[in-house]
């Protein structure tokens, strides 16, 4: 099938390829510019370029911008050995911001073919890239993965000696080592930033893996609890596997804000369901209300995503056997998640139904009862979810309302009955206002949640709407929100 | 990066050929190195010798692509791994009969040494000619053949100034330097682009008294360089050259280096004498 070649054809061949690389090689030091760019573009894509290495590190230095940057392109992607030390000495007279292109693309080159494997070449990149400024270090950390041992030892030996200089750039490289080094090292990252580098901590969550999550134990000592909020969402978007003590101390966390974190990042795909039950049960009883019907929604959710290594059937059997009560209250609190499985029917929505309830005032008063005997924690994440389907439908319209709800405010003000002067037609961002006012005791004072949520019926606001009402509020910096959970008024003088 | 994989492969055939493009193409130079060293251990792991008739025998003929890839790369591995990378252009010489010079010494050190300096002579053969356009000083010092540098400057040096512009035919004829190394970089240094100036264009004479400038700036720099020794020279410190007595091993393979005491006098003229010039390159490289 195959007709042998002649040697002659070969050697033909061969030199003719020399010989248009040969042109190529002359015309770049042309004195024509047009032939020096041409052989500059026919430089960089050439078959073989690696053969033109030698040139082209003749040309590190050339006054032509793009002749030198074509060089070093060519350098990065091509230079071994005797040519090594010579391109990053030719590097350190750019400037840092073309050093890093030029990292770049020896990374690229490192990506796409892999990096030297003999230990002599690793050793020689090494030593090279470890004399760059610290402005490089995510690159060199990066890079280093490519390096073999010498490279792992080299970032091992950073993470250990110089925890204090490692940029937060170069912590997310970390990930990019093979998942044994990658636990060593974030071992020994945390081991060290939770003793002196306690920022870190939100970068290192970033990288954890469902393997190395216990490392974070080392942080839990003195933490502050936005600390061990990182903390809890890292552990829950890895899934929970197992209920480790990590886990029971976060649930048993004193601060609400580290449960929830559990809770809203929990993955269930990766999770374990009998972890997973173990963990609820514990946050179903938790006082805090927010956390409990996050609790109860998850063991809604439960019904229907599959957890790690078990069926749907088995895991709805589980849930009914252990939380029927939760899932019948949280099937109702979840509209959006589908309870057929439950066997029970939701109440179908009926915009009608819900104003004759709020006109009826027997319903309204058992509603209130209701509505106060399991007052529902809230957070911005919450009020922030409604808002932009209001925002798109009529923006405009929004903002003469609440303009009207400003001057509206200002006459109530001054007619110190704010209480009786608001009629249930008017919008609900002038009623908000209006509430706002008179419960705040002093101007600009804040006013309480647990308040304004209380005495939202008085002002025919129904929860629903306060809340869109304040995202929206809020988000136009009329309202603002104190850490403290108050709310008040923005600096508008009325 | 190209391709180089013939379409129809014939794998085991071709198993050698593609690990040495594959090497090639990932500029992993210490593992070609690895395996030519090997082929005086295992000719049968790695078969050098066989590269460019299994080339011949297997390839596809239709894959012309493929194969002027695969042959550039095999050259520029092979070059490299012989550490004469800078030459790999601008020697006529093809791979094949650098790999036979190779092939047939019995070791690494003297296999690699003979390739060596078969392209040495070429090249020296090459600035005799005149033919310089393709050598790159930096790079042929780069690869250890520095000693062949001051006669490489030297013929530049000539080139340019046999190549002073002439007028012909009512036109300053500027072909002779556009086409010599440092005339290009005096051409450059005025601005000039064109190959024929009229006569009577005001740059005419601020040319020509700008080459003769050129000439006599570049002939004192010269001079006042021209002391240091040779680059790959070694010295004790009394002054005389590093002699046999720290390889000795190597010198049984090349007779031609007992060439004794007159060596040091040819040290300025070794250009031309090619067992003075096979005695220093090896020096040069045992420094690694």
């Amino acid at each position: 099938m195959t007709k042998p070649l002649s040697p002659t054809k070969i050697a033909k061949m061969e030199k003719e390829s020399v010989h248009r690389l040969r042109s190529i090689q002359w015309d770049i030091d042309s004195n024509d510019p047009v032939k020096m760019y041409e052989a500059i573009s026919s430089m960089a894509s050439t078959e073989v370029t690696w053969i033109l290495l030698p040139k082209a590190m003749d040309l590190l230095k050339h006054k032509e911008k793009n002749v030198q940057h074509a060089s070093f392109t060519l350098a990065a992607g091509t230079a071994y050995g005797p040519y090594v030390p010579d391109l990053f000495r030719a590097m350190s007279a750019l400037n840092p911001a073309e050093r890093e292109q030029i990292l770049q693309s020896i990374q690229e080159r490192f990506v796409t073919l892999g990096g030297p494997q003999a230990t002599s070449e690793q050793k020689l990149w090494v030593g090279e890239l470890e004399n760059l400024g610290r402005e490089h270090q995510p690159s060199v950390f990066s890079m280093m993965r490519f390096l073999g041992s010498p490279g792992k030892r080299w970032v091992t030996k950073q993470v250990k000696d110089n925890i204090k200089t490692i940029s937060l750039g170069a912590v997310p490289t970390i990930a990019g080592f093979s998942e044994r080094d990658r636990k060593r090292l974030l071992k020994i990252l945390a081991e060290g930033a939770s003793k002196n580098r306690r920022e870190l901590l939100p970068y290192i969550c970033g990288i954890i893996d469902a393997g190395s999550v216990k490392i974070l134990s080392v942080f839990m000592k003195g933490s502050t609890w936005q600390e061990r909020v990182e903390i809890a969402g890292a552990l829950a978007r890895n899934g929970i596997r197992t209920a480790s003590g990590l886990l029971m101390q976060l649930v048993g966390d004193s601060n609400w804000q580290v449960k929830q974190a559990l809770l809203e990042n929990l993955s269930i795909e990766t999770s374990k369901l009998t972890s997973l039950l173990r963990m609820l049960s514990f946050l179903v009883t938790e006082t805090h209300s927010r956390v409990r019907s996050l609790a109860e929604r998850t063991l809604l959710l439960l019904g229907q995503k599959k957890c790690s290594g078990s069926k749907i059937k088995d895991q709805r059997a589980r849930l009914e056997k252990q939380f029927r009560p939760q899932l019948l209250k949280a099937a109702n609190a979840n509209k959006d998640i589908d309870v057929e499985w439950l066997g029970i029917e939701r109440k179908t929505l009926d915009p009608m139904s819900e104003i004759l309830e709020k006109v009826s005032s027997d319903e309204e008063a058992s509603q209130i009862d209701d509505d106060l005997a399991q007052p529902q924690g809230v957070s911005l994440l919450d009020l922030a979810k409604p808002e932009p389907v209001k925002q798109a439908s009529d923006p405009t319209d929004d903002k003469s309302t609440l303009l009207a709800a400003l001057l509206d405010a200002k006459k109530a003000k001054t007619e110190t009955k704010p209480s009786s002067a608001v009629s249930p037609d008017a919008s609900p961002s002038k009623r908000f206002i209006t509430m706002l006012q008179s419960l705040a005791r002093k101007k600009g004072e804040g006013v309480s949640m647990e308040t304004l949520m209380e005495k939202a019926e008085d002002y025919s606001l129904s929860q629903e709407e306060l809340f869109m009402t304040m995202a929206e509020l809020e988000k136009q910096g009329i309202i603002y929100r104190s850490d403290k959970g108050l709310v008040s008024y923005a600096g508008f003088d009325m | 990066m190209p391709d180089w994989r013939p379409t129809v492969l014939n794998p085991k055939r071709l198993s050698f050929v593609q690990t040495v493009c594959d090497l090639s193409r990932r500029v992993e130079i210490s593992a070609l190195q690895a395996s030519m060293q090997d082929y005086f251990k295992d000719k049968r792991k790695s078969p050098w010798h066989r590269v460019y008739s299994d080339i011949e025998k297997y390839w596809p003929s239709k894959d012309a692509n493929t194969l002027n890839s695969a042959l550039l790369l095999i050259r520029a591995g092979v070059f490299a791994a012989l550490d004469m990378l800078s030459l790999a252009i601008a020697v006529d010489a093809s791979t094949n009969e650098i790999l036979k010079a190779f092939v047939k010494e019995s070791d690494w050190q003297a296999g690699r040494k003979a390739a060596r300096s078969h392209c040495s002579r070429l090249v020296e053969d090459m600035i005799e000619r005149g033919d310089l356009r393709h050598l790159v000083p930096a790079a042929l010092k780069r690869d250890g053949f520095g000693y062949l540098l001051r006669s490489l400057e030297k013929a530049r040096w000539d080139e340019f100034v046999s190549a002073k512009p002439k007028v012909k035919r009512k036109k300053l004829d500027l072909k002779g330097l556009e086409d010599s190394i440092i005339g290009r970089d005096f051409l450059k240094e005025q601005m000039i682009t064109e190959t024929r100036i009229p006569e009577d264009d005001d740059r005419v004479e601020s040319l020509i008294e700008a080459y003769d400038h050129y000439v006599i700036e570049y002939e004192v720099s010269r001079r006042s360089t021209l002391s240091d020794s040779s680059e790959t020279e070694q010295t004790t410190l009394n002054g005389s050259p590093l002699e046999e007595t720290v390889r000795q091993k190597q010198k049984k393979t090349d007779p031609v280096e007992e060439g004794g005491e007159t060596d040091q006098a040819e040290l300025t003229e070794f250009v031309s004498k090619k067992p003075a010039s096979k005695r220093r390159k090896k020096k040069g490289r045992k420094s690694k």
